[in-house]
């Protein structure tokens, strides 16, 4: 058994407390962090997701792979 | 004691070391694995298969195709290459099974960064697993991916190859071909003795044979049409010709004169790892 199973066992539950996704790493320069971005999960059909985004002036620039990812327009 | 009969050990020794020293650093200067690549379309996809070659002393327990680490120590400056996903992929379930294939106890998934549109492909041994490819063996007809369409950094990328019980314990090492052979291609034009219609024009259905080794739908394209004398301005002795694309219908003119013009048409071929071939067949058209 690899000798980094214990750490990456701890690691991985620190990932899931904090909700974070392996699969999606931070980015170095974030609109984030410049307020220009907020992360939302709404359980709506993407078109309608879209179009109560667009009435609040916001949208979402990679739906596929990044689609709790709104910036303001 | 002779002086030469004191330096003539010396020197060999000291020659001895310095070409120990060489090998040494020649060695470590190798990579200390190899990752191959060749591709195939099926038409609506294009199917990349990896082999990972380890040749070094350490195992191999992860490999990220489409990284480049860059920097060894820097981890900011680290680019993702990949832009297309694979077929059915979703943000919930990842890569579905039919577009995807690994060894046993391995899995692989698509790290797509926050707020970005370009990509990494991982395989790596699942957790508690002990199925890394060992040092001096080769992982080879496991590692495939099922794209809807061609991504050349798939296959002209890099990978970034993790090493257990090694420090640094990632190198990027650039994707290398797994296969050199460009398909075989022929090309010839119907019909082959042209008659002018309307006393100007010919119209011709060009035949492309095209074989490869490995892939069985090379991409097909009309290269060039040139002509023997100097055409109309802007080209408009040649129609409906789209220049790019598998297009095999086109119509050529005729010379204003008397005089005959032969034509040069040129198709290519590329096989999905980038190998490609030339064909060109001449058409003569009889003047006015």
């Amino acid at each position: 058994m690899p000798a980094c199973v214990a750490l990456r066992v701890e690691v991985r539950a620190h990932f899931r407390r904090h909700s974070l996704l392996e699969s999606q790493p931070p980015v170095l320069n974030s609109k984030h962090t410049t307020g220009e971005a907020v992360d939302v999960t709404i359980q709506r059909p993407a078109a309608q997701i879209d179009t109560l985004a667009a009435g609040c002036q916001l949208r979402r620039p990679v739906p596929v792979r990044d689609r709790v990812h709104f910036i303001h327009q | 004691m002779n002086r030469t009969k004191i330096l003539k050990p010396l020197l060999l020794s000291a020659l001895t070391l310095g070409s120990f020293l060489l090998v040494m650093a020649r060695a470590a200067d190798e990579p200390p694995a190899s990752i191959k690549v060749y591709g195939q379309n099926f038409g609506d996809r294009v199917v990349y298969h990896y082999r990972i070659i380890n040749s070094g002393p350490y195992a191999i327990p992860s490999v990220w195709i489409g990284y480049d680490g860059k920097s060894p120590n820097d981890p900011d400056d680290d680019v993702f290459e990949l832009r297309e996903l694979p077929v059915g992929w979703d943000f919930d379930i990842g890569i579905p099974a039919t577009s995807v294939t690994t060894p046993p106890d391995w899995r692989a998934y698509m790290t797509t960064p926050e707020e970005s549109d370009v990509m990494t492909l991982a395989y790596e041994v699942n957790d508690g697993a002990t199925a890394s490819i060992l040092p001096g063996k080769t992982l080879d007809g496991f590692l495939s991916i099922t794209l809807p369409k061609a991504d050349d950094a798939y296959r002209n990328g890099h990978a970034y190859v993790y090493f257990a019980d090694r420090y640094p314990v990632r190198a990027t090492l650039p994707l290398e071909p797994d296969d050199t052979t460009p398909p075989t291609l022929s090309v010839s034009l119907s019909p082959p003795v042209p008659t002018l219609m309307n006393g100007r024009r010919v119209s011709f259905t060009a035949t492309v044979m095209v074989k490869d080794n490995l892939d069985p739908g090379p991409v097909v394209k009309l290269e060039s049409i040139t002509s023997s004398d100097p055409l109309m301005a802007g080209g408009r002795d040649i129609y409906d010709a789209t220049f790019g694309t598998d297009d095999r219908d086109f119509v050529l003119g005729s010379h204003r004169g008397s005089a005959t013009r032969v034509y040069t048409v040129t198709y290519s071929a590329m096989d999905a790892t980038g190998n490609k071939s030339m064909a060109s067949t001449t058409v003569t058209i009889p003047g006015r």
